[in-house]
């Protein structure tokens, strides 16, 4: 049989992104999944199979394991509602025909464009208890200047701000998006039967920017099963565990304690709790993307 | 009727201010902080302007941070490249050359945009000792070209499929080889897209922290990852700090100021208009 030789070079148009993605995506997802399976608990490689002992051990005799599952459970759900929520609100408002919209944009989106490491410290500063700038603003109002990374009750809500600060520009953007892809006809006639304000946005403009909230759903889900760098540079997981993540765990099981086997395990649970959300989503995603 | 309109009207500015003014916020402090000198950053408070311009904050973080600057850029420049062309080539194959399983490729390939990057960190590292690249700036180069193949695709088969097949048929017709109708039809309609690509890949790049965290080696530390270690010293160096960290944002800060439009057409997945 002999191949057109377009075909070939068709084929090597390709080819090179298949072969990257295959090695750096699953093969390695592979690697991780069947080293949780073994001892390798130092440095030396320790292929010896254990089968489900890890995430045995992780779920049922890992106290730091269970706080941080607890802590991303508080930490999701927060960020989540609280990015989706203010990015719609604010999506609705630079759409809704003013003037210096494109300004009010970038001001909302310029946390977008500055490193996770950048707008750590610099909540880091805003937080500090001796003269950050929230110390100040309490001063102001005379009340008890709070040591708010420090705390055990504050510390996560105020890492969990920070990360909104970041990420709200986002959603409203992709909001925005939809918003802008309502037909003007609909709208029109949802208003000749009656549908004004909150009506309209419940019964008509929410249902019709859904797949905006889908793909923000799943968008910020994700974000928040691997929330890493921001808390590695805000407080590295204390005080006392109160902002640790299973991330943040993994990278200590496995690059400061090398615990290899231990890191790859937490990996896989994060990796697992991902697919729920990422797979329905791709499978539509897909199926939109690839119509034409 | 109208004065009711006209204090609605009020009220979504009234509110669009003050949320600005919170979104800003964390931003000005950085930049009021990076001008003041130390003992100004403790004794005077954090919300006021600085009493004088103090530029010695810029001097010690640029000190100390100038070696990650350069790196980043070593590193960040060619994974851009090589990241947009091989989304480049793959989104003009997935879309125009009739490849058998075109869209089962671009699933394979569209799932690196939802990896959790904890899964293929370890095997990462051990890769890069294995092939002999760790400590090389390769390791970073081709670390960020692999995790960016994803989305690259993503924005240029969806730019593609705007462009009419009829043009690839007039090329072969006139007897352009694939590569010829690549480079002389695709790429100087693509323009657009490859401005979206690069920009947003720029942005991923010299912003990210994690890939730089455990596989930068002092010889091609990321800025990003030296900025935390000045973070970690003992005494809180606030103007520095500030200084660094301000540094750090300005070139993706630039780049978005300059260029949002293409910035936020990337994060939508390359839904590019024009």
């Amino acid at each position: 049989m002999k191949i057109k030789k377009s075909t070939l070079v068709s084929i090597a148009f390709i080819l090179p992104s298949i072969f990257i993605v295959g090695i750096f995506v699953y093969y390695f997802i592979g690697w991780t999944f069947v080293v949780s399976f073994t001892k390798w608990h130092n440095i030396a490689p320790n292929w010896t199979f254990t089968g489900l002992e890890n995430y045995i051990t992780l779920f049922f005799n890992d106290q730091r394991f269970h706080i941080d599952l607890i802590n991303n459970f508080i930490f999701l759900p927060v960020f989540v509602i609280g990015t989706l929520v203010i990015g719609f609100f604010l999506a609705v408002l630079l759409n809704s025909g003013i003037k210096f919209e494109s300004i009010f944009r970038t001001i909302f989106l310029l946390p977008m464009a500055i490193s996770l490491v950048v707008s750590g410290i610099i909540w880091e500063w805003i937080y500090n208890p001796t003269n950050g700038a929230l110390a100040i603003l309490f001063q102001l109002f005379h009340l008890q200047p709070i040591n708010w990374l420090g705390s055990m009750n504050f510390a996560l809500p105020a890492i969990i701000i920070a990360t909104i600060w970041q990420y709200t520009g986002f959603t409203t953007s992709i909001y925005l998006a939809g918003l802008r892809g309502i037909p003007k006809e609909i709208l029109e006639a949802a208003k000749l039967d009656g549908a004004h304000g909150l009506k309209l946005y419940w019964n008509v403009i929410i249902p019709m920017v859904q797949s905006s909230t889908i793909t923000a759903v799943v968008m910020m889900v994700q974000i928040a099963l691997q929330i890493f760098d921001i808390i590695w540079v805000m407080t590295q997981g204390g005080p006392a565990f109160a902002t640790d993540m299973p991330a943040v765990y993994m990278y200590i099981a496995s690059f400061k304690n090398g615990n290899i086997a231990q890191g790859a395990a937490i990996a896989a649970v994060i990796f697992v709790l991902t697919l729920i959300v990422v797979i329905p989503y791709l499978s539509t995603f897909g199926k939109i993307n690839t119509e034409e | 009727m109208n004065s009711l309109k006209a204090f609605k009207k009020i009220m979504i500015y009234a509110i669009l201010i003050i949320a600005a003014i919170i979104f800003a916020f964390p931003i000005y402090i950085m930049i009021i902080t990076s001008l003041k000198s130390l003992p100004e950053t403790l004794l005077t408070s954090s919300l006021s302007l600085p009493t004088h311009l103090d530029t010695s904050g810029y001097i010690t973080a640029w000190n100390e941070l100038r070696s990650g600057f350069i790196h980043s850029f070593e590193f960040t420049v060619p994974a851009v490249f090589l990241s947009v062309i091989l989304g480049s080539i793959g989104g003009f194959a997935l879309t125009k050359l009739k490849i058998k399983g075109a869209n089962i490729i671009f699933m394979f390939l569209l799932f690196g945009m939802f990896l959790t990057y904890e899964v293929i960190l370890i095997p990462l590292v051990k890769f890069m000792a294995t092939v002999g690249l760790y400590g090389n700036i390769w390791s970073l180069i081709l670390t960020h070209t692999a995790y960016g193949i994803s989305i690259t695709t993503l924005i240029f088969r969806n730019y593609y499929t705007l462009i009419p097949t009829a043009l690839i048929e007039a090329g072969k017709v006139d007897g352009a080889s694939t590569f010829q109708i690549y480079r002389k039809i695709i790429i100087p309609l693509s323009l657009p897209a490859f401005a979206v690509a690069s920009i947003y890949q720029f942005n991923s790049i010299w912003n990210n922290f994690l890939f730089g965290l455990v596989l930068g080696t002092p010889n091609i530390k990321p800025v990003t990852v030296m900025l935390n270690n000045l973070n970690g010293s003992v005494l809180p160096i606030w103007n520095t700090l500030m200084a660094g960290a301000a540094l750090t944002a300005i070139p993706t800060l630039i780049i978005f100021i300059l260029a949002g439009k293409y910035f936020v057409s990337g994060m939508l997945g390359g839904s590019v208009k024009g």
